[in-house]
């Protein structure tokens, strides 16, 4: 916007705090494509237009309150770069709960492919667990739970790698049985 | 009509409505605010259905005023600011001293008068604008507030009033006129 067109925004909008509906158009005309602008700089395409829009019925508003001594550019975009934040904040949270809530949906409602396919494994799991030495299957459990045996950490670790090691080759077999 | 213009035309309806809707509430903040200011008079200086219908009358044409905005909202601001005086100063004066009020109306229409007088050059300072609009405005809210204040003293509360007015306003105008 050159100086022109800023000095024009500032005759315009303080006519419109006065009251004077005439410089309405005038000042639609101006700051739209200004906002779409802005908006489109800070935000991805899909929330830009509706920041625009919104920060512009914001400016129009609260225009009855602008002061003619501040710069009117200055705080028309003021309100929009607010809009703007309100927007980023209100998205990432939605993004933030739709996330939460598509885990939590899949954590509380696992589909009835999902639960037969968890059977299989468990059961496979279970067999592969009887089939390895009872010290194999300890140190497997142990390390699925998170707990360590009183070892030192490095020969807990050799132990934890023999026995999937082994548990590896029983699941090949297994594998080919089928 | 392309899309793209109907959402324009859209939007740009869109935005002429919140522009009267945060005119309408300034209006209204204003409107109530002007009624606060002249509320001890109507509680000091006679509660009665005439001076209801000025304090209400008060706000309403402050509101009216700044909803209409330019001339009208001038001449509201400056007939709202010349009227505080003659409404507020019985009320004033009754706080102070009870019977004062009471006596000064009854020897004559003073205190009127006097509030007249500063409302006049009120007026006739703040009177930048001349067109018919700024004064209609102006002097429908000054009536309201000044009346609130006179009706106790009466007709001849109301005739201090107008003479106090011409005497304090023609002065400060032609001053003004001549110093344009």
């Amino acid at each position: 916007m050159d100086a022109g067109e800023r000095s024009a925004l500032q005759r315009d909008l303080t006519a419109l705090a006065r009251g004077d509906r005439a410089a309405f158009d005038p000042v639609f005309e101006r700051l739209w494509p200004l906002f779409r602008g802005f908006a489109g700089r800070c935000l991805p395409p899909a929330d830009a237009e509706d920041a625009a829009q919104e920060a512009l019925l914001r400016v129009f508003s609260r225009a009855s309150e602008f002061d003619a001594g501040r710069d009117a550019l200055s705080w028309a975009l003021g309100v929009a770069a607010w809009q703007i934040r309100t927007i980023r904040t209100r998205t990432r949270r939605r993004r933030e709960d739709g996330t939460g809530a598509l885990r939590e949906s899949a954590d509380l409602r696992p589909s009835p492919e999902d639960e037969a396919v968890g059977r299989d494994a468990s059961a496979a799991l279970d067999r592969m667990l009887a089939e390895l030495s009872p010290a194999d299957a300890a140190t497997l459990l142990a390390y699925a739970r998170g707990e360590r045996p009183d070892l030192p950490a490095p020969t807990f670790r050799k132990r934890v790698e023999r026995a999937l090691r082994r548990l590896r080759s029983l699941r090949r077999i297994d594998h080919e049985r089928f | 009509m392309s899309v793209s213009e109907m959402a324009d035309v859209t939007l740009r309806e869109s935005a002429r409505r919140a522009y009267e809707i945060g005119r309408l509430q300034g209006a209204s903040k204003r409107g109530l605010l002007a009624a606060m200011v002249a509320t001890p008079s109507f509680l000091a200086c006679g509660q009665s259905s005439w001076a209801a219908a000025c304090l209400v009358g008060f706000g309403l044409v402050v509101a009216a005023g700044w909803l209409r905005g330019q001339s009208y909202a001038d001449g509201v601001r400056a007939g709202a600011l010349a009227g505080i005086l003659p409404c507020l100063l019985p009320a004033g004066l009754r706080v102070i001293d009870p019977t004062l009020c009471v006596m000064l109306s009854e020897r004559g229409p003073w205190i009127c008068g006097i509030g007249g007088v500063a409302a006049g050059i009120v007026l006739g300072v703040s009177g930048r604008s001349r067109s018919i609009t700024f004064w209609v405005a102006a002097f429908a809210a000054l009536a309201f507030p000044a009346s609130l204040g006179c009706l106790p003293a009466g007709e001849f509360g109301f005739v201090g009033l107008a003479i106090g007015l011409i005497g304090g306003g023609a002065p400060a105008l032609s001053a003004r006129r001549a110093s344009a």
